[in-house]
């Protein structure tokens, strides 16, 4: 059977498991914490987001659709607008939390930025790369928001 | 020059032979499940990008062995006067290079991902309406490319050493260990779950790490093998005894005064030649005849050999 020394590992391997399940995934920069404590700050390009752009399924801007995902975590919204690539060098920074401009799925910053599910099956938010606590919660929104757009 | 038939494994090998080729195709397709599954949750995952590399390449070993199976055993002709003994050491060799070759690849790549300081993006699946991150499923794709590795390994391995196979060895041992990448991979995975980024591409490097000494370690082999070295133990890499037997063997021959064997490896047997220092007044052709028909039944490893009669042995 397995030496002793193995048992131990996994034992405490399982036991990490267990304690930090219920808070995984984590942030590495705290941007959901940051959001829940201060406010979520979003990027918005060239105002493109804030006029009314509806997808097939939603029927909501993504300006408005923020609005909403923040109301629903009780997180208050600073809105903040500029060019694309300001905006993105300002995600790289942990500037901003969540980045508008109806980014195609396939766009060119995907390597600096870490792009989420899409909302519309073709277009998507930026956040920043590796906040991973920040995708869940929004993902979770926004499968929310297309099943009751479904119903 | 006395083997133009085709090689036969000795009667007690034949079944251990087809069940190692049967091990080998269960491994394929078990496999490509693997490959497949890793792909699928792979996301933006330097380790599992690097394990899923690594279980692709360890698919390698058992098709060399497959294609070599079906060549090494055909008889010598005229343009192959040796046999094919040798498809094994260059499927070996070939298996050995592109292992040494991905294990740089991925080392270099990791370590630009770590320097770069590429945080992961692991987004979520919804299964029936539930919400599971993709970290979790990343953890069970990796269990399900260890346990049956694991288990195929320590399968093969007893029929590797049996058959002096070392593509098949290797094989065996490298999916034996492969619970280590597996388990690295899941500690990056897990740090990354508990906001640690650099977890990811610290367990990337580590498997490259192990990829590319496997790499060397096999590399390094494959060409001592082709370098015509003394024949080594498939497990231990110790010289094999059987050259040292074989010669005490010839020595206790009445019409040998004096022996010195000279092997190499050609796959999984041993060709070379015996110099014999004979006593006088012998009919040494007949000597000689009946002294290759002995070692021809001595052991199946030891398939072409050549006696000479010396009258003293060169200096070494």
């Amino acid at each position: 059977m397995y030496p002793t020394k193995y048992k131990i590992v996994l034992t405490l391997i399982f036991s990490l498991l267990l304690f930090s399940s219920c808070n995984i995934p984590r942030d590495p920069n705290k941007s959901w914490e940051q959001a829940k404590k201060d406010s979520l700050r979003v990027g918005i390009v060239n105002k493109k987001s804030s006029s009314a752009v509806h997808s097939d399924s939603l029927n909501l801007s993504e300006r408005q659709f923020i609005k909403e995902f923040s109301k629903k975590n009780n997180l208050k919204t600073t809105f903040i607008e500029g060019s694309e690539t300001d905006l993105i060098k300002k995600l790289e920074k942990f500037e901003l939390d969540i980045l508008l401009g109806e980014f195609d799925k396939k766009t060119i910053w995907k390597s600096r930025a870490g792009p989420i599910k899409s909302y519309d099956s073709k277009h998507v938010f930026l956040v920043p790369q590796g906040e991973n606590k920040l995708v869940y919660k929004l993902e979770k929104y926004i499968y929310k928001i297309k099943k009751d757009a479904e119903l | 020059m006395q083997n133009s038939k085709a090689f036969e494994l000795p009667d007690h090998l034949k079944p251990q032979f087809q069940k190692a080729k049967k091990l080998e195709w269960i491994t394929i397709a078990y496999l490509f499940t693997v490959i497949i599954i890793m792909y699928l949750v792979m996301g933006s995952s330097q380790a599992m990008k690097t394990a899923w590399l690594e279980d692709a390449l360890s698919s390698l070993p058992s098709i060399s062995f497959l294609i070599a199976s079906g060549i090494f055993y055909k008889k010598p002709n005229a343009r192959f006067p040796y046999g094919y003994h040798r498809v094994f050491s260059i499927a070996f060799l070939a298996g050995s290079v592109a292992l040494f070759g991905m294990g740089c690849f991925l080392l270099i790549d990791s370590s630009i991902s770590l320097i770069k300081a590429e945080h992961p993006t692991i987004g979520s699946v919804f299964v029936f309406g539930k919400q599971f991150w993709l970290g979790w499923l990343m953890l069970l794709a990796l269990v399900y490319s260890a346990l049956p590795a694991m288990l195929l390994g320590y399968k093969k391995l007893p029929i590797a050493k049996k058959l002096h196979n070392k593509i098949l060895f290797t094989d065996a041992d490298t999916q034996k260990a492969d619970y280590m990448t597996a388990f690295a991979a899941m500690l990056g995975i897990l740090g990354v779950g508990l906001g640690f980024w650099w977890a990811d591409a610290l367990a990337a490097i580590f498997i490259s790490f192990s990829v590319l000494l496997d790499g060397y370690k096999n590399l390094k082999n494959a060409i001592k093998d082709l370098m015509d070295r003394h024949p080594m133990t498939v497990e231990r890499e110790e010289k094999d005894e059987l050259v040292d037997k074989i010669e005490n063997y010839v020595k206790s021959w009445g019409w040998v005064k004096d022996a010195r064997a000279r092997f190499r490896e050609h796959g999984q047997v041993y060709f070379g030649e015996i110099m014999v220092i004979t006593e006088e007044d012998i009919n040494l052709p007949n000597c000689i005849e009946q002294g290759v028909k002995d070692l021809d039944d001595y052991h199946w490893k030891i398939y072409d050999v050549t006696l000479m009669p010396v009258e003293k042995f060169p200096e070494s």
